[in-house]
C-alpha cells in the first residue's frame, strides 16, 4: 500500500515536471543577435500587416538590416505561408516578441517536498525501526504553552501488559483551578486507555513533592546542586545540574547492549537526615527498537505470539520482560557500613519521549558528603537531572477525574464516561487527541501534579519489518535475552545515531 | 481547500495550449472583459447583444482607445473607457496534474512513519500553495494604474496593435476556437 502510493507519486510528480511557464518579453533589434545564442526561445517577429514570422533560431545580418531564421511564416489568421528557412528585413517588423517556456516554480517546490518524502520513505524501509512514536503522550501548560510532560505506560505492548504508570507534572503551571491535559495519539499504534487521572499532592511552602518507585509521595527539600559528576567521558555536572532539557547520555557498547557504565556524584555539603537522590531521566531509543526488533522476529505471527502471552500467565509474562530486565533500570548505589556500593533504589521509567522525575530514598550515611553512583546500561538512558533533596513527610494525593473531555473542540461526554469507568476503555487511533479538564483544589499552586494513567497499546505491524520474520530469533529474545543482546549489538550500533536524528527531528520541541 | 485556493482557466476546454506549445503559437490569450452593464448599448459589432456585461474570447489587439476581442466568432470593439476589469490566461496551466501530484504526494507520506505528522502537512501546506500559483501562472490582470493595458497587449494576437490596413472584417477566429464553439474537439 504504502510503496504504490509512492509510487503513485512518483508518476504523478514526473508527469506534472514537464510543465512549464510561459516568460514574454519584446525585443529591439539591437537585442536579436544576444537573444539568439540563447537555445530554448522562440522569437516572433509582428509584422505591420499582421502577419508574423516564428522563429527557433535566428541571426541578423552584419549590418542590421534582414532577419534569417528557421521557422514558420503565418497570416494574420495564423495560417501557414511559408516554413524552412526565412530571411526578411527588419524593417518589415512592427514587434519582435520572445517567448520562452521556463521550469515552473511550483514544480520545484513539489519536487523538494517528494524529495524529503522519498528520503523518509528510503530511510524508513531501510531502517523501518527508526520511524515509530509511542503509547500516548500527554502535554500540559509550563504556564507559557503546553509542553510534552507525560508518557503512559510505555512498556505495556500487549494486553497481558497492561499497567499503571504515574508520571510527575513537574514542570506544569496551571493558571487557576483548571489544568488542560491534551492527550494524543501521535504512533502508528491502538492505544487502549483505561484511565487518566491527576493526581494533586499538597505541597508545603519550600518544598516540592517526588514520587519514588515505591509508590509513595514525599515532600522533600532539594540541595544544592552536584559537586562532583564523574562520568566514564569525563565531567558530567554541567548536563546534571538543573532540569534544563541538557541530557548526558552515552553509546550502546558494540559487542553487548547490556554492557553497563557508571557515575560517580557527591555532594558536599549535605545536613543529616533522610536523604533520596532526585533523577530525572529517559530512555534512550535502545528500548523502544529492541520492541520492534522483537515484533519483526514475530512477524506476521505477532498477534498469536502476544495472545499467546495473555493466556500464559504469569511466567510468560515475566520471560517477555526478559530484554528489558537485561538492560535494567537506573540503580542507585550508596555505599554500606563497609564501604561496600550496594544498590539503594532504582529508578528510570520505560519511554524515549518523556522525561520522569523520581526520587530515590537513600540510605543515612550521617553529616557530611554524600556520594552516590549510578549504574546503568551504557547507551539506553537520557539523564536530565540529578539531585539530593532532604525528605519531609509523606503525603496522600488527591486522585482527580477528568470532569470534562473534549474532541476537537467539542464535548465528548462518552469518552469521558469510558475513563470514568474503570470496567471499560477509551481506545485511540493515530492522530486522535483528546483535552481532558481537571478541576484542581483551591490554592492549586500548593499542589504537585502527577498524571497516573493505566492501560496498553498495540503496535500497528509495518510491512517492512516481516521480512526479518524468525521465530528462532523471537524464540532467543524471551529465553535468552543476554544472547539475543549481544548479537543484536552490532545492528543497533549501525543504526543508533541515524534513527536518533530521525525520530526526534520528527517530534517534540522540547521533551 | 486545494481547490479553493486555485483558479480556474476560464477559457472552453481545450482552446488554451499549454506554455510549450503557446510559445511556438501566434494567437492571442483568452481574455474576459467585464463592462459597465449599458456601455455597450448601441452595439460595437452585429450579432453583440447590448444587455451583456462582459465579453470573453481572444484577445486581438489592444489600440490607444480600443480593445478587440474575438468573441465566439465576431470580433468585438472595445471602448476602453467601458471596461472595468480585465483578465486574460495566456496558457494552459494544467495545474489538474499538479493537484494530482498534490494528492498523491500528501498520501505517500503514509510510507514514512510517524513523521508523516511532519510530511503530511508540509505537503499540505507546500502542494496547496503550489498548485494556487501554478494555477495563477497564466493570469495577466489589467492593471490599477498607469498604462493599464501594458500587460496584456503583449498577449494579443497582434501586439503592436491592429494593423492599419487590415480589413476588420477578415480577423477570423481560431481553428481552436471554432473547433471549441462547434464541438470539433
Amino acid at each position: 500500500m504504502t510503496r504504490r502510493a509512492v509510487a503513485f507519486a512518483l508518476v504523478a510528480g514526473l508527469t506534472a515536471c514537464a510543465l512549464k511557464n510561459l516568460e514574454r518579453t519584446t525585443l529591439s533589434p539591437r537585442e536579436l543577435t544576444a537573444a539568439g545564442q540563447r537555445p530554448g526561445g522562440y522569437l516572433k517577429a509582428h509584422l505591420k500587416d499582421g502577419g508574423v514570422y516564428v522563429l527557433e533560431g535566428w541571426r541578423v545580418d552584419s549590418a542590421g538590416a534582414v532577419l534569417t531564421g528557421k521557422g514558420r511564416q503565418l497570416d494574420p489568421n495564423r495560417g501557414l505561408v511559408r516554413e524552412g528557412e526565412l530571411s526578411f528585413p527588419v524593417s518589415s517588423v512592427a514587434l519582435f516578441e520572445l517567448d520562452r517556456p521556463t521550469g515552473s516554480g511550483a514544480v520545484a517546490a513539489l519536487g523538494v517536498v517528494s524529495g524529503i518524502t522519498i528520503g523518509v520513505a528510503v530511510y524508513c524501509a531501510t531502517n523501518p525501526k527508526a520511524c515509530f512514536g509511542s503509547c500516548p503522550t500527554f502535554y500540559v501548560t509550563d504556564g507559557e504553552r503546553p509542553i510534552l510532560q507525560a508518557e503512559g505506560f510505555s512498556a505495556s505492548i500487549a494486553p497481558a501488559l497492561e499497567a499503571r504508570d504515574v508520571d510527575a507534572l513537574y514542570r506544569a503551571a496551571p493558571r487557576g483551578r483548571d489544568l488542560e491535559v491534551r492527550m494524543t495519539n501521535e504512533a502508528l499504534e491502538t492505544h487502549v486507555v483505561r484511565y487518566v487521572r491527576v493526581l494533586a499532592a499538597p505541597r508545603p511552602p519550600g518544598t516540592r513533592v517526588f514520587s519514588t518507585p515505591g509508590d509513595r509521595f514525599v515532600t522533600a527539600w532539594l540541595l544544592p546542586a552536584v559537586d562532583a559528576c564523574l562520568a566514564p567521558e569525563g565531567d558530567c555536572r554541567a548536563a546534571l545540574r538543573a532540569f534544563d532539557g541538557v541530557e548526558r547520555s552515552s553509546q550502546a557498547d558494540s559487542t553487548d547492549l547490556a554492557a553497563k557504565e557508571t557515575l560517580d556524584l557527591e555532594f558536599a555539603n549535605a545536613p543529616p537526615g533522610p536523604r533520596g537522590l532526585v533523577v530525572a531521566s529517559r530512555q534512550t531509543l535502545m528500548t523502544t527498537y529492541l520492541v520492534y526488533q522483537a515484533l519483526a522476529y514475530m512477524g506476521g505471527s505477532a498477534v498469536e505470539w502476544l495472545a499467546a502471552l495473555g493466556r500464559a500467565g504469569a511466567p510468560a509474562i515475566a520471560r517477555a520482560r526478559g530484554v528489558g530486565d537485561a538492560l535494567g533500570t537506573i540503580e542507585v548505589l550508596a555505599r554500606d557500613e563497609h564501604g561496600e556500593w550496594v544498590v539503594a533504589g532504582r529508578t528510570g521509567e520505560t519511554g524515549p519521549i518523556a522525561t520522569d522525575v523520581k526520587l530515590v530514598p537513600l540510605p543515612d550515611s550521617g553529616a557530611g558528603p554524600v556520594r552516590v553512583r549510578l549504574r546503568m546500561t551504557e547507551g539506553a538512558w537520557r539523564l536530565d537531572w540529578v539531585a539530593l533533596a532532604s525528605e519531609g513527610p509523606e503525603v496522600a494525593p488527591l486522585r482527580l477525574e477528568p470532569v470534562r473531555v473534549l474532541r476537537n473542540g467539542n464535548d465528548d461526554e462518552p469518552a469521558r464516561r469510558l475513563l470514568l469507568d474503570s470496567a471499560s476503555v477509551l481506545a485511540t487511533l493515530p492522530g486522535d487527541a483528546y483535552t481532558l479538564l481537571y478541576r484542581l483544589p483551591e490554592d492549586a499552586d500548593r499542589y504537585e501534579l502527577f498524571l497516573e494513567s493505566r492501560g496498553y497499546y498495540l503496535e500497528w505491524m509495518r510491512s517492512e519489518w516481516l521480512a526479518e520474520e524468525d521465530h528462532g530469533r523471537a524464540a532467543e529474545m524471551l529465553l535468552d535475552p543476554h544472547e539475543a543482546l549481544r548479537r543484536l549489538a552490532p545492528a543497533y550500533k549501525r543504526q543508533e545515531a541515524g534513527m536518533d536524528s530521525v525520530f526526534w527531528r520528527s517530534r517534540y520541541a522540547r521533551p | 481547500m486545494l481547490l479553493a485556493a486555485c483558479v480556474s482557466n476560464p477559457a472552453p476546454r481545450g482552446w488554451l495550449p499549454p506554455a510549450e506549445i503557446a510559445a511556438r503559437e501566434a494567437y492571442g490569450g483568452w481574455i474576459v472583459v467585464d463592462t459597465a452593464r449599458d456601455a455597450r448599448r448601441g452595439g460595437y459589432a452585429a450579432g453583440e447583444s447590448s444587455a451583456s456585461a462582459g465579453v470573453a474570447g481572444e484577445l486581438i489587439a489592444v489600440d490607444p482607445d480600443t480593445v478587440f476581442v474575438m468573441s465566439q466568432t465576431v470580433l468585438v470593439a472595445l471602448p476602453k473607457g467601458v471596461v472595468r476589469d480585465a483578465t486574460l490566461f495566456a496558457y494552459d496551466a494544467q495545474w489538474g496534474s499538479l493537484a494530482g501530484w498534490a494528492v498523491l504526494g500528501t498520501l505517500s507520506t503514509i510510507s514514512n512513519g510517524v513523521v508523516l505528522v511532519l510530511t503530511a502537512p508540509l505537503w499540505i501546506i507546500v502542494s496547496t500553495s503550489a498548485v494556487a500559483s501554478r494555477s495563477r501562472a497564466p493570469m495577466v490582470e489589467l492593471a490599477e494604474q498607469g498604462d493599464r493595458w501594458e500587460k496584456l497587449r503583449l498577449y494579443a494576437r497582434f501586439p503592436q496593435g491592429m494593423p492599419p490596413g487590415l480589413d476588420r472584417r477578415s480577423v477570423l477566429p481560431s481553428s481552436r476556437q471554432l473547433k471549441a464553439r462547434f464541438g470539433g474537439q
